[in-house]
């Protein structure tokens, strides 16, 4: 994303800014900017922009944060709460708006995006991750199909990726937890 | 009957912008024994009081209920009100409609509820009130300044010069406080051991200043004008009036170089006799007696022997020989001295955050990770590396040298909400030593914010950067790790939005400041409160900045919260002022609102004399009754001993229980 | 004996089966039972809460009400550690999860199941004595990088456990083992995780940095307790050394595998690759040579 002449604040966004706080768990305004969680933040030399910044373009309620790879990117190492003064957590705050982004069909990341949706395919199907499909999709969404041969390969023949996973007995019970009351609410609206 | 009027005020919008205040003047009539009932836009201006006072005039008014803001603003004010129409000052009471009701309370409807409802408890309760008067006591002028740091210094010395005699407490060995242990001090740079030792030999020489160092409080009891304080001197094991100060005996003790120096942070030893630095005050050793060998090894008189073998000697003992003197006194014991005073200043200073509490930074393990109190140590020239700027890893000079502000300040998360207003400006000073010891050194400062709201503080900050060259980066250091013999900072520069990682050779940490670890003991001693962080509470933050709730008991400098030291010697100064005030009176007026115990109804069983926190109350015998009584110049009012009471007999003036429930009644009944 | 309900997750099934063989081994060496919790699912691990945190706290919710039934629940992978563990807190504040469980016959009660790691429970049994005679093969001289990663200790509100900066269970578990821990910067800073599979460059530089730390420290052996950590440190490292500035290769052991050689377990459960075998009675041998020297 690039933040510029097209991030112009007029007035602060109070529904995104709401929608942001209530799916976090998070009060985005607690933050003061001291740029601790940049500082400490395992990820952000590789991304568009740091954490303070995803908080800051939150503050506005900036429709700008959806376009962010950071979001995407926060690997929840929780490094940031650990020493945020003021007791934030980002990851939380990054993954609340990957799933706004998401709705609203902004997805600046699509591989990250493609990680948690298979494993949670992963998951629904099995009751438990299948690992060789799981990194086979993932080579599909990377494009990157020959790669990792070389340690995958290996492994393979160890036996420690086998064809077919294990499934869990009570897999019809399993996946009613899918559609929680809550997530159903969420689909209500 | 009593004729009660009632009195309800706006308080421009604050009351009336909740509650209806016409319909509770209204209704107020309604209740039982009100003559008159009505309402004022501000009660407590001229105006409004000649309302109050021609209201009570015409219709013969006897009791008074003001429904306003809280009893702690304005119950003098409407005391000498209703006494200019006649009545008696306590025939008065509060109704808190401000504190109480209109700022906590959201709806409209429910406020004005519980507004009358608290109206009619004032009326329920004033009906029953009884006609008071106070006592009158006389003031001893003589004040007890406990702390002998800046702050204490300059009240004791302002006390002095004003003709009163004053004595000052301090429990270390010298007096001189944190501002002695500082090399230069901003926005100045004046050195201060050059500006404050005058002051400390000022204090040690005054006529009207008597010293007593290595002492504590232990126990304040009494009541303005007169306090009865008990101080404990601990045995410093050296006679001071035979000392002449050669300090023969600190460099002779063997232990010397063995026990961390508090005064240098820990960072350079001292002996188990010794004077914590060079220009203390008194210039007397004392023995520390958790590390002395002689007092530490047993009594030979206590050890048992069997016959023919010789008893075991008192190890070491070398100062004692070494005292031409013979000022060395190893009986000495603690010594506990009851004095009266009529005041009390409170200058007990602050404590710096521990480091330790930030693991992010190392937890004090990384040794080239340092706090602002070593550097300013490692930088004046009587301390441990005669300042010389180094790092204590290994000895060198450092190349780059990174500060971080707010440690333990502005940080939630950590337990410390508050800005430490410091250290922003020692930190720049700090950077300013740096580069004028070093020139070729790199400085960093990481901040989140400058604050320098102060006379020449903005200047200066300016100057550490434009002219001595500091960069300033603005983010919060994340951690602090060693990596191949230097310091790996992961930082970032918000301003640019990125992180960063610098290599450095030292980092000074901008540790904020805290109250003593010991500042809620000795609030507790006094009778006092702190606030949340263990700072002394003043009464009013903008209007009584120096007073605390009990009277005659006065605060400065850091122990009420963190300030630098032109800030400290203001508040030493107004303290000061107020003692002054206080003092200038031969004869003070008591509140007459006291416990009394009715000697017929007593049936002396001790409760209120066990749970008194004043020790006021003691146990009398007349004709083979005995009975409890109050000694009404040590009680406080605080209706301990009325609640302990089984039979009823302990009584609070103006808070009886007759008019306790009659309040409860009121609100229950109409 | 004391018994734990045992959550192996689905990387020990596969990938990390020589974490959970020589985790077995290793609790049976001290006396702790391990019971594996029946019909286990997926703990949702650091991605099923990224979509839905509702759904997740219900997935990862089921097995602790599957674990009830046997005790307190030990999961040797910080993911799963972790999120069991932030399950059963949300489970503790929000009925609406625990209704969605009840309605598929899996009533939770809070506070019925305590989640920790197998770091917590060995170290736990180490305080209590319980390794006291039974180092009889002891790691002399092995120089161990211990490598918590991020989930075992972070956030401290949640994981509960030892000094979030500077953790030192794992080095004390080692020291016990007869090896010499290392002191070292890395030690909680992040592999990447799953991200190895979205952003290999990022993901690369990341392990670099922590491997190099442990190279700088002068270790043997980085002992790791997360099937994904280890897989991430041990995965490229030929390759970081060309493209990435990695100083040197480094073994990458599960600490269980450590403490089960220095218990003397069965070498097919510990399953511990050859050379890092080698190095270790390379050591041993080094300390006895010292040893007749002095």
């Amino acid at each position: 994303m690039v933040l510029g002449a097209t991030a112009r604040f007029k007035s602060i966004d109070v529904d995104l800014k709401k929608e942001i706080d209530r799916l976090s768990g998070q009060k985005v305004d607690m933050c003061y900017l001291c740029g601790k969680c940049t500082a400490g933040c395992p990820v952000a030399p590789y991304q568009d922009i740091p954490p303070h910044i995803v908080l800051r373009l939150a503050q506005w309620g900036s429709s700008k944060v959806l376009e962010s790879k950071m979001i995407w990117n926060c690997v929840a190492c929780a490094t940031c709460y650990t020493r945020c003064p003021n007791d934030v957590d980002v990851a939380k705050v990054c993954e609340a708006i990957t799933q706004i982004a998401k709705r609203e069909g902004i997805v600046a990341d699509p591989v990250a995006s493609a990680l948690r949706e298979k494993f949670v395919e992963s998951v629904k199907n099995n009751g438990r991750v299948h690992e060789l499909p799981l990194a086979m999709a993932m080579k599909v969404a990377t494009k990157d199909y020959l790669g990792d041969l070389d340690v995958g390969i290996p492994m393979f023949f160890q036996g420690k990726f086998p064809l077919f996973g294990h499934q869990i007995k009570d897999l019809n019970n399993f996946q009613k937890l899918f559609n929680s009351k809550k997530a159903k609410k969420e689909g209500d609206k | 009957m009593s004729r009660v009027g009632v009195f309800i005020c706006h308080c421009g919008a604050n009351i009336a912008g909740k509650v209806d205040v016409a319909k509770v003047s209204d209704d107020a009539i309604n209740i039982p024994g009100v003559v008159y009932s009505s309402h004022q836009k501000y009660s407590c201006s001229e105006a409004g009081q000649k309302v109050i006072i021609d209201a009570i005039k015409e219709n013969h008014i006897d009791k008074v209920v003001i429904g306003s803001c809280s009893p702690k603003m304005h119950e003098n004010t409407f005391r000498k009100t209703i006494e200019q129409a006649g009545l008696n000052p306590y025939m008065l009471e509060i109704a808190n409609l401000r504190e109480h009701v209109s700022w906590v309370t959201a709806d409209k409807d429910s406020a004005t509820r519980k507004a009358f409802d608290l109206v009619k408890a004032a009326v329920g309760k004033v009906s029953f009130a009884k006609p008071l008067t106070p006592g009158q006591v006389t003031v001893e002028k003589r004040a007890l300044v406990i702390g002998g740091g800046i702050a204490g210094i300059q009240a004791a010395l302002d006390i002095a010069n004003m003709g009163y005699e004053v004595v000052m407490v301090e429990k270390e060995p010298s007096i001189g406080g944190r501002m002695a242990q500082l090399d230069k001090t901003f926005p100045t740079l004046d050195c201060s051991a050059c500006i404050l030792s005058p002051r400390m030999v000022d204090v040690a020489q005054h006529p009207n200043i008597r010293l007593l160092t290595y002492s504590e409080v232990e126990n304040v009891n009494g009541y303005v004008g007169n306090f009865n304080v008990t101080i404990r001197k601990k045995a410093k094991f050296v006679d001071e009036s035979i000392c002449t100060g050669c300090l023969e005996c600190v460099t002779k003790c063997p232990l010397k170089k063995k026990i961390p120096n508090e005064f240098e942070n820990g960072k350079a030893p001292r002996g188990a006799i010794y004077v914590p630095f060079a220009q203390a005050v008194p210039k007397v050793p004392v023995i520390d007696k958790e590390h002395c060998q002689w007092l530490l090894s047993p009594d030979p008189d206590t050890i048992e022997v069997a016959e023919g073998e010789k008893k075991p000697k008192r190890k070491c003992g070398v100062c004692q020989k070494k005292c031409e003197q013979g000022a060395i006194n190893f009986e000495m014991e603690d010594e506990l001295i009851n004095e009266k005073f009529g005041a009390i200043v409170l200058a007990t200073g602050f404590n710096l955050f521990d480091q330790k509490k930030y693991g992010e930074y190392g937890a004090g393990e990384i040794p080239d990770v340092i706090t602002g109190l070593d550097f300013e140590r490692m930088v004046n020239s009587s301390g441990p590396t005669e300042g010389k700027i180094v790092r204590p890893s290994n000895g060198e000079k450092p190349k780059k040298v990174a500060f971080i502000q707010c440690v333990g300040s502005r940080d939630e998360a950590k337990g410390v909400p508050y800005c430490s207003r410091i250290c922003c400006m020692y930190t720049a000073k700090q950077a300013i030593l740096v580069r004028e010891k070093l020139p070729d050194a790199e400085v960093y400062v990481f901040y989140m914010d400058i604050r320098a709201a102060g006379k020449g503080y903005e200047e200066f900050v300016l100057r550490a950067q434009r002219e001595y060259g500091a960069n300033y980066v603005r983010g919060r250091v994340s951690r602090i790790y060693e990596q191949d013999g230097h310091l790996v900072l992961k930082a970032a520069d918000t301003i640019l939005g990125m992180p960063l990682e610098m290599e450095a050779d030292m980092v000074i940490l901008a540790t904020g400041s805290i109250a003593r670890e010991d500042s809620v003991a000795l609030a507790n001693t006094i009778g006092i409160t702190t606030d949340a962080y263990g700072f002394i509470s003043e009464v009013h933050p903008k209007l009584k900045p120096v007073e605390v709730p009990r009277e005659g008991v006065f605060a400065c400098g850091a122990a009420l919260s963190p300030r630098d030291i032109p800030d400290t010697v203001a508040t030493a100064g107004a303290v000061a002022a107020k003692v002054g005030v206080l003092f200038s009176n031969d004869i003070l007026m008591s509140d007459p609102m006291v416990a009394n115990i009715d000697p017929m109804i007593c049936v002396a069983c001790g409760a209120c004399v066990e749970v008194c926190p004043y020790s006021a109350i003691t146990m009398e015998e007349f004709r083979g009754k005995k009975f409890a009584k109050v000694n009404e110049a040590m009680c406080q009012g605080c209706g301990t001993c009325s609640a302990a009471c089984r039979p009823g007999a302990a009584q609070l003036r103006g808070q009886t229980d007759e008019q306790i429930l009659k309040s409860i009644e009121a609100v229950l009944q109409w | 004996m004391q018994t734990y309900a045992y959550f192996p997750g689905c990387s020990l099934e596969t990938s990390a089966k020589e974490y959970d063989t020589s985790t077995r081994a290793v609790f049976d060496k001290l006396g702790i039972g391990l019971k594996e919790v029946p019909d286990w699912s997926c703990c949702g691990s650091s991605q099923a809460h990224k979509v839905d945190r509702d759904m997740a706290a219900a997935i990862a919710g089921r097995n602790l009400v599957l674990a009830s039934e046997i005790g307190d629940i030990v999961a040797p992978c910080a993911s799963c550690f972790m999120s069991l563990k932030e399950a059963a807190v949300e489970l503790e504040h929000d009925s609406e999860i625990r209704d969605t469980l009840k309605e598929n016959g899996l009533e939770y009660l809070p506070g019925s199941v305590r989640v920790i790691s197998t770091v917590e429970a060995a170290h736990n049994a180490l305080e209590k004595g319980m390794f006291e005679g039974k180092i009889t093969k002891p790691l002399k001289n092995l120089k161990v990088a211990s490598y918590y990663g991020c989930l075992l200790v972070r956030p401290p509100k949640i994981a509960q456990f030892d000094d979030v900066e500077n953790p030192m269970s794992m080095d004390r578990l080692m020291e016990a083992a007869g090896a010499t821990p290392v002191k070292w910067s890395h030690k909680t800073e992040c592999c990447g995780n799953a991200y190895i599979m979205v952003d290999k460059d990022m993901t690369l530089n990341l392990v670099r940095n922590i491997l190099n730390a442990a190279v700088s420290a002068g270790a043997d052996v980085v002992a790791a307790a997360c099937p994904l950590c280890h897989m991430n440190l041990v995965m490229r490292q030929p390759y970081m050394m060309q493209k990435y500035g990695l100083k040197s290769e480094i073994p990458i052991v599960y600490f269980s595998q450590l403490l089960g050689t220095a218990l003397n377990a069965d070498e097919q459960d510990l399953d511990i690759d050859g050379e890092v075998m080698r190095l270790i009675n390379k050591r041993r041998q080094e300390a006895n040579e010292v040893k007749e020297v002095g």
